[in-house]
């Protein structure tokens, strides 16, 4: 008898500690099924069909033959003041910059401009030149697949008013230039270029000093191969244009050059990653928070090195939340085979900024596969990934404008057929926004 | 504790002290019967106590045991949707998740898990995985370090730094984490953490390094003391400070001969100091020597030999230029893994080539024809093999096809060599030039130009492409030879000696060059 509140003591605890254990796994359970909750609750679309909201519209020149298309970068623009966008276009596999020019409304017809380029690579318009017409800043790779040759170089495509264009060579025999950009960079009152020279083993970021009458002085602020973007904002919001560089290849950084106004820089790299094959693939700078200052949305989906090209398990979308003083903040915020040219604009309506993304590496084996998506943000920097497109495949470059003058953004994209398979393919797609918009 | 000396100190009451009351005999034997059957029973009891309390102790541990094997077989990372994978892929994660799920328990059972995540390339899995093996072993730092490498994949620069100071105060000679939590730190622009950091990793050995049988031995053609130094001389440019720069540069230059991106900085380095001739030398030798590649890590090493991704494996044989066994061994492993994947085939392709196995290599693109018929980078590459095989015909055929898509420098290089072969030299002539004005800086071209041109006789010719190729490549102690022979040719002597003599200043064994400055009388 007296063994009894011994034994009953240890039923006691035994039953405890299968209390304990219970409770456990059904926390380790609910964990595991929230997490699936949240994997599934990303998943979700709008009703309808993917691209439900967005009409999609092949616009340019047509494929020719059996060329497989290789279009670098598009810009929605009013290259002609006429109040319709047009959209510009850096074609690889032509060697020359486009102009499609929509005339009348919804009517594109596809222009070259200037005189061949070789590989361009990105094209920015501005009244370059002072005299009221937007001119074309063009960077030139010099031929597509990676060399350490020294074949880069920067045009300015010079705009007669009447939208005919002169080539002026302002920089050549430098590294492969991926990016350049106009900025007042030193505070004399014309401007000069930010210019990303991708290189390949060997590349530099430098800016070009426009000296006046086409000629330029190169001042190269970083020697590192791989840069694709340099982008010219106020990143310390002290009035003078700062230097945003992105570099890629086994660096795999964001630099920041913190300008005095007067052309003299100071480097300072806002963030790194440990991984050398990260594969960064674009920034763009822009105020995604709205708190007033810019910020950096950076997606990582280059998969261009070992085959086979397609998706990593790193690849993605982020952005560095600038927190004052040239400190910024690292957030992730989807993951995306492939993610390429991020750019930020209010798709929903809801008065915060989203995020759209393409996708140029991702496993296109795979019907279901994502080319084209958006990031819904709820208002307080959380995104949710909603697909519009599966195809066409490859896209490299994406712009955000108001092509059809409805208010809402539309987006045009390009695509990039260098790696297999061929058999979704479109050089340029425009993609209307048919409003109204989802939740506005 | 109390109450047991109160229950024996009342059976020996019982057992020892007679009841003085008593006076029979009987009633004294009565009293000694009930005082044994007491004292039976009170062994009963206590015996039955000891069964009873044993067999709840054993009870208990059984179901402090399920319990416990049941919790951390829930906490083990659900098995991912494998549907999309290669078949190895699925039965290798599958085999580990259910011989981990038998032996939750296990810090053996889980890591081999862990790893085959990792491997795999599942980094999310890996990095929960690695966390409850961290559990079960807290004295394992190895899986604190792939815990962290799965984490920093996807840009936790934090996280990586955090987690490689455990290791490193875990195992403070293992070289790798230093300069790991070295790169962590300076990504996060962390410069003096960073500058500590790689110190330690520069002042340490190389780790030692076991290939399993089966497997070929990695050699690290760099190592992870010359990493630590590329970071200690990129934080000085970064603060300034160029002749430490140049410094630490010479120093891991000369300690490690092989690593072209020192170089690299060492010439931009040298181009800051003022010092251009020096400059274009460092460069010159970087742009001879491989690109980057990460450092042969050990602990990586063993991933891909866990790894069942041709992914995973395609990426660790990349930029392995300087172990040509070691890159084969992964890129087969990946076609075993994934037989499917053109792309792999194609890597295999190249691979073969490279080594001059041209029957295996041109075997390994035809079967990459037939799964991407559409892709015409492969006509070249066969076209290639054609022409090393000797079959011209078949050769030219190939390339001229290829060509039709693919315009490129290359191409035309390689159908000039094709008519070199078969002597068709005006033929050939037309290709490399071709080959030039695609790429002006193909010093193969050239060099065969000048070869050709030297054959048709246009010797004069011939001595520009040369002297252009040495614009290209100074240090080229093949090219000066030549350029050597070829004034001798014309008889102009002096020069030709100045060539002879600067391609043995670059390379002393050059025999030709020995040779020729002998029958010059200069040696």
């Amino acid at each position: 008898m007296r063994s009894r509140p011994l034994l009953l003591s240890v039923l006691v605890i035994a039953a405890l500690v299968a209390g304990a254990a219970w409770w456990t796994f059904r926390a380790s359970a609910r964990r595991q099924a929230a997490s699936g909750a949240s994997d599934e609750r990303r998943g979700i679309l709008p009703r309808g069909s993917p691209s439900d909201f967005f009409s999609r519209q092949t616009i340019g020149d047509a494929i020719q033959g059996d060329e497989r298309p290789q279009i670098a970068n598009v810009q929605i623009v009013d290259l002609d003041r006429d109040g319709l966008a047009d959209v510009l276009v850096c074609d690889v596999l032509r060697g020359r910059v486009t102009w499609i020019r929509q005339s009348p409304k919804g009517v594109f017809t596809e222009l070259a401009v200037g005189d061949p380029i070789k590989a361009p690579a990105h094209v920015e318009a501005v009244d370059f030149d002072h005299d009221g017409d937007l001119d074309l800043v063009v960077a030139s790779l010099g031929v597509l697949n990676p060399s350490n040759n020294r074949v880069g170089a920067v045009v300015v495509l010079e705009n007669d008013g009447r939208q005919r264009f002169v080539n002026h060579v302002v920089a050549s025999n430098i590294a492969r230039v991926a990016d350049v950009r106009a900025g007042d960079l030193d505070g004399d009152g014309d401007l000069d270029l930010a210019v990303a020279g991708f290189g390949y083993d060997d590349g530099e970021t430098s800016w070009l000093e426009n000296k006046g009458g086409w000629t330029f002085e190169q001042h190269v602020l970083l020697r590192l191969s791989g840069p694709i973007n340099a982008i010219v904002a106020d990143v310390n919001h002290d009035g003078s244009p700062d230097i945003v560089a992105l570099v890629s290849q086994e660096w795999e950084e964001i630099w920041v050059f913190l300008n005095d106004g007067r052309g003299r820089f100071t480097p300072k790299m806002i963030w790194g990653s440990t991984n050398p094959d990260f594969g960064s693939s674009w920034i763009s700078v822009v105020d995604l928070d709205r708190d007033g200052d810019v910020d950096v949305l950076y997606s990582n989906g280059d998969a261009f090195d070992y085959a086979p090209a397609n998706s990593r398990p790193w690849h993605g979308v982020q952005w560095l939340e600038n927190k004052g003083d040239a400190q910024f903040e690292f957030h992730r915020i989807a993951d995306l085979p492939g993610a390429s040219s991020p750019q930020a604009a209010d798709i929903d309506g809801d008065g915060d900024l989203d995020v759209v993304v393409v996708s140029a590496y991702n496993n296109w084996d795979d019907p279901a596969a994502l080319s084209l998506v958006w990031l819904e943000n709820d208002g307080s920097m959380r995104f949710t990934l909603h697909a519009i497109a599966d195809s066409p495949t490859h896209l490299v470059t994406l712009a955000i404008g108001d092509l059809d003058g409805d208010g809402v953004p539309d987006l045009v994209t390009g695509g990039m057929y260098i790696s297999h398979p061929y058999d979704r393919m479109s050089r340029i797609t425009a993609w209307s926004h048919r409003g109204p918009t989802p939740r506005r | 504790m109390v109450r047991r000396r109160d229950g024996d100190h009342g059976r020996r009451s019982v057992r020892l002290q007679p009841d003085p009351g008593v006076g029979l005999k009987t009633d004294a034997t009565d009293g000694h019967q009930k005082a044994a059957t007491a004292t039976r029973r009170a062994w009963i009891a206590r015996l039955l106590w000891i069964a009873g309390a044993l067999v709840a102790g054993a009870a208990l541990y059984a179901g402090v045991t399920q319990a416990r094997r049941i919790v951390y077989a829930a906490r083990l990372p659900a098995l991912p949707d494998l549907s999309g994978q290669p078949a190895s892929v699925g039965e290798h994660l599958d085999d580990r998740d259910r011989a981990a799920r038998a032996d939750p328990t296990s810090a053996g059972a889980v890591g081999a898990l862990c790893l085959a995540y990792h491997a795999d390339m599942f980094y999310d899995q890996a990095a929960r995985c690695y966390a409850r093996a961290e559990e079960l072993d807290p004295r394992d730092w190895r899986m604190i370090y792939y815990r962290a490498l799965a984490e920093g994949e996807r840009g936790s620069g934090g996280l990586l730094a955090t987690s490689m100071r455990r290791v490193v105060a875990e195992a403070p000679a293992f070289g790798p984490a230093w300069w790991r939590l070295g790169e962590a730190e300076f990504k996060q622009a962390r410069y003096e953490p960073a500058a500590e950091a790689w110190r330690r990793a520069a002042s340490l050995p190389e780790p030692p390094r076991t290939s399993p049988s089966g497997s070929p031995h990695r050699i690290a053609a760099v190592p992870v003391s010359a990493y630590a130094g590329l970071g200690l001389a990129r934080l000085a440019l970064v603060r300034g400070d160029t002749d430490q720069a140049r410094q630490i540069l010479e120093g891991v230059t000369t300690s490690a001969p092989l690593f072209g991106p020192a170089f690299r900085l060492l010439g931009d380095t040298y181009g800051r100091l003022g010092r251009s001739a020096d400059a274009e030398r460092a460069v010159h030798r970087a742009n001879s020597l491989p690109a980057y590649s990460p450092y042969a890590d050990p602990l990586v090493d063993a991933l891909a030999r866990e790894s069942r991704s041709s992914t995973f494996l395609l990426q660790q044989a990349e930029g392995t230029d300087l172990n040509a066994v070691w890159n084969e061994y992964l890129t087969r492993r990946a076609l075993d893994f994934d037989p499917g994947n053109a792309d792999v085939v194609y890597k295999l392709g190249f691979i073969e080539r490279t080594l001059g196995r041209n029957e295996e290599a041109l075997e390994l693109f035809q079967r990459y024809q037939q799964m991407v018929p559409g892709d015409y980078q492969v006509l070249g590459q066969i076209g290639s093999c054609l022409g090393d095989l000797g079959r011209f015909a078949e050769a030219e055929t190939f390339l001229r096809r290829a060509l039709t898509r693919v315009d490129d420098a290359l191409t035309h290089y390689n159908l000039g060599f094709v008519l070199t072969r078969v002597g068709r030299l005006p033929d050939a002539i037309v290709e490399y030039e071709r080959a030039l004005a695609r790429d002006p800086n193909h010093l193969a071209a050239l060099t065969n130009l000048a070869s050709v041109l030297v054959r048709q006789g246009q010797l004069e010719r011939a001595a520009r492409e040369l002297t252009h190729a040495l614009e290209i490549e100074p240090a080229n102690a093949a090219v000066h030879t030549n350029l050597g022979l070829l004034l001798a040719q014309q008889g102009r002597m002096e020069q030709a000696g100045r060539e002879f003599e600067e391609a043995l200043r670059i390379d002393p064994q050059q025999r030709q060059a020995q040779d020729a400055l002998r029958a010059l009388g200069r040696r």
